[in-house]
């Protein structure tokens, strides 16, 4: 069906960069200015005759409106498509695209006001755990603690949901390239802005995420978190599979920043979302727990005292658990007396770092703050017996 | 049809015939623009353009060197944008066209004759109104609008000049 605009007010809006990059992109070609109001490009179609268009270089000129649908109606007419059509193309020339589609919506492409609801906030938690991929590549993130990506957030914009089954739209503005669009220079992706980079990190991190789903092992999943995969990717895309029967994410790039990359879709089915909710789950118990200090006897060392080389394992009572732990710490040099003179004395050592866990391994990570503790008067203690329990 | 429909029908062929007898395309604005009825495109790549407003009268009396007419408000607003806020340039034409619509032209098969005569006018630059629905625009008679005088304007147009 096509659909002609006839509100000049719907072109108002319309960015004249943004348009530019889309016709130099299809090929148009500038051939003169007038003065610094427009600039007039032209395009031999394949069939028919030479074109012309006259597109402005500035928002504030009474006519802006109607040249921009001038050029709309144009390429409708060149591309054998609709305005709406057109005019939605132009109007995201400067986003990144991001479509959420719920494979099970209904016949009428409508879904519940509570299945939507969760929609929206789950493409937002998605979101958000590329952009907090984008500042530090980590297996789970408290995302709101990262400045950088709240801040990013607050500039993508949720677009007119499309048809075909219930399409979420999000829109991420990125900066428009310097570069002529027909250079052929590669795209150098350290240089790109941050939004940018976010969204190519979520595509890299579903990418990474289908994969990793492919070949079903936690190592796996491992793997992939240094391509934007974490917990909060995985269980936001979970989500997204509960709450439409699958899910269909895709991403296109804008055109005034070409990408390098081609256009990213990704398809979730049902089955994935308990896949994904397990590997979060071990994601997060595999979280360091940062700046924890621990108390513990120093159990044993690695190797005898004058050959010392600061690994010792620690035997350790971790809060809100019954057993102790063995704990590996590799201690710094100024440390190795303390650790030393603990194991032989048998005296309480405490030290603060951050445990990770790997597998049933458990590792203190950056020692500091080393300390023995004071032992109480030893004439307290009861006196040493003998086996048949008589005192020596 | 309604006679303003007519009256502005009636202009808007004034001006087709006039364009083409110049050798110049007539268009119509893709979007509906209450003060833009068509624009005038000259041949060639890099071509010029003129946007016009058409009004028609059958009542303006003309005094020695000119007529007055009565322009709305927004109209005139839109007209009187000058090159600095337009890409395109604005002009106003006005078909003068007897009382009686069957005498607005006279046919044979030697010749067809549309009356009276269409003007044109350029408001540019013109000064904003206050607590006015209307302007009264005068329209030198000698404004003519002919194919002689339409290529002199696209010529001004594409030298970059005043109208």
């Amino acid at each position: 069906m096509k659909v002609f605009i006839r509100n000049k007010e719907a072109f108002s809006e319309l960015n004249y960069r943004d348009v530019l990059a889309y016709l130099l992109g299809q090929g148009w070609r500038e051939i003169s200015r007038i003065s610094d109001k427009a600039t007039v490009l032209t395009l031999q179609p394949s069939e028919g005759k030479e074109r012309e268009l006259i597109v402005p270089l500035r928002h504030n000129l009474g006519d802006y409106a109607s040249r921009l649908a001038e050029v709309v109606n144009t390429l409708a007419e060149v591309e054998q498509r609709s305005e709406l059509t057109v005019l939605n193309d132009l109007s995201v020339a400067g986003v990144d695209v991001i479509r959420i589609r719920a494979p099970q919506a209904d016949k009428d492409g409508t879904i519940s006001v509570k299945k939507g609801v969760v929609l929206c906030e789950q493409a937002r938690e998605l979101l958000l755990s590329a952009a907090c991929a984008a500042h530090e590549i980590r297996p789970t993130y408290h995302t709101g603690k990262v400045t950088e990506a709240v801040s990013y957030l607050d500039s993508v914009r949720l677009g007119q949901t499309e048809r075909g089954s219930y399409i979420l739209t999000f829109l991420s503005p990125v900066d428009p390239s310097l570069r002529k669009l027909s250079s052929e220079l590669p795209v150098d992706g350290d240089k790109d802005p941050y939004p940018r980079k976010v969204t190519k990190m979520l595509a890299k991190g579903l990418d990474s995420l289908k994969h990793a789903l492919v070949i079903g092992s936690i190592d796996a999943f491992e793997d992939s978190i240094q391509q934007g995969v974490s917990a909060n990717l995985c269980d936001s895309v979970a989500e997204l599979i509960d709450q439409g029967g699958g899910a269909d994410i895709s991403l296109t790039w804008a055109r005034t920043r070409p990408s390098g990359v081609p256009n990213t879709s990704v398809c979730f089915v049902a089955d994935d979302a308990g896949l994904l909710r397990e590997a979060a789950r071990e994601f997060r118990s595999r979280e360091p727990r940062t700046d924890l200090l621990v108390t513990g006897w120093v159990n044993s060392l690695a190797r005898a005292q004058e050959d010392f080389n600061g690994k010792a394992t620690l035997k350790v009572l971790l809060e809100g658990e019954r057993r102790a732990r063995s704990i590996q710490v590799s201690f710094p040099h100024a440390d190795y007396e303390k650790v030393i003179d603990a194991h032989k004395k048998k005296n309480l050592l405490s030290v603060e770092g951050d445990l990770v866990q790997t597998g049933q391994r458990y590792e203190l990570r950056n020692p500091r703050k080393v300390s023995i503790l004071p032992s109480e008067d030893d004439s307290e203690d009861f006196g040493e017996v003998d086996a048949s329990g008589g005192e020596l | 049809m309604h006679r303003t429909k007519q009256m502005e029908r009636f202009s808007i062929a004034y001006i087709a015939a006039v364009a083409s007898v110049a050798g110049f395309d007539l268009s119509f604005p893709p979007v509906d623009d209450d003060s833009i009825d068509g624009q005038l495109i000259s041949r060639g790549i890099g071509r010029a353009r003129l946007e016009f407003q058409a009004k028609a009268s059958s009542t303006c009396d003309l005094a020695d060197n000119s007529f007055s007419f009565d322009l709305p408000r927004k109209n005139y607003d839109d007209l009187r944008l000058g090159a600095d806020d337009l890409i395109v340039p604005r002009v106003l034409f006005v078909v003068r066209m007897p009382v009686e619509t069957d005498q607005w032209t006279e046919h044979s098969e030697e010749q067809m004759i549309l009356k009276h005569c269409g003007y044109w006018v350029s408001l540019a630059g013109m000064p904003e109104i206050a607590n006015q629905e209307t302007k009264r625009i005068v329209v030198p008679r000698q404004n003519q609008l002919s194919p002689d005088s339409l290529a002199s304007l696209m010529t001004l147009i594409s030298q970059g000049r005043p109208l």
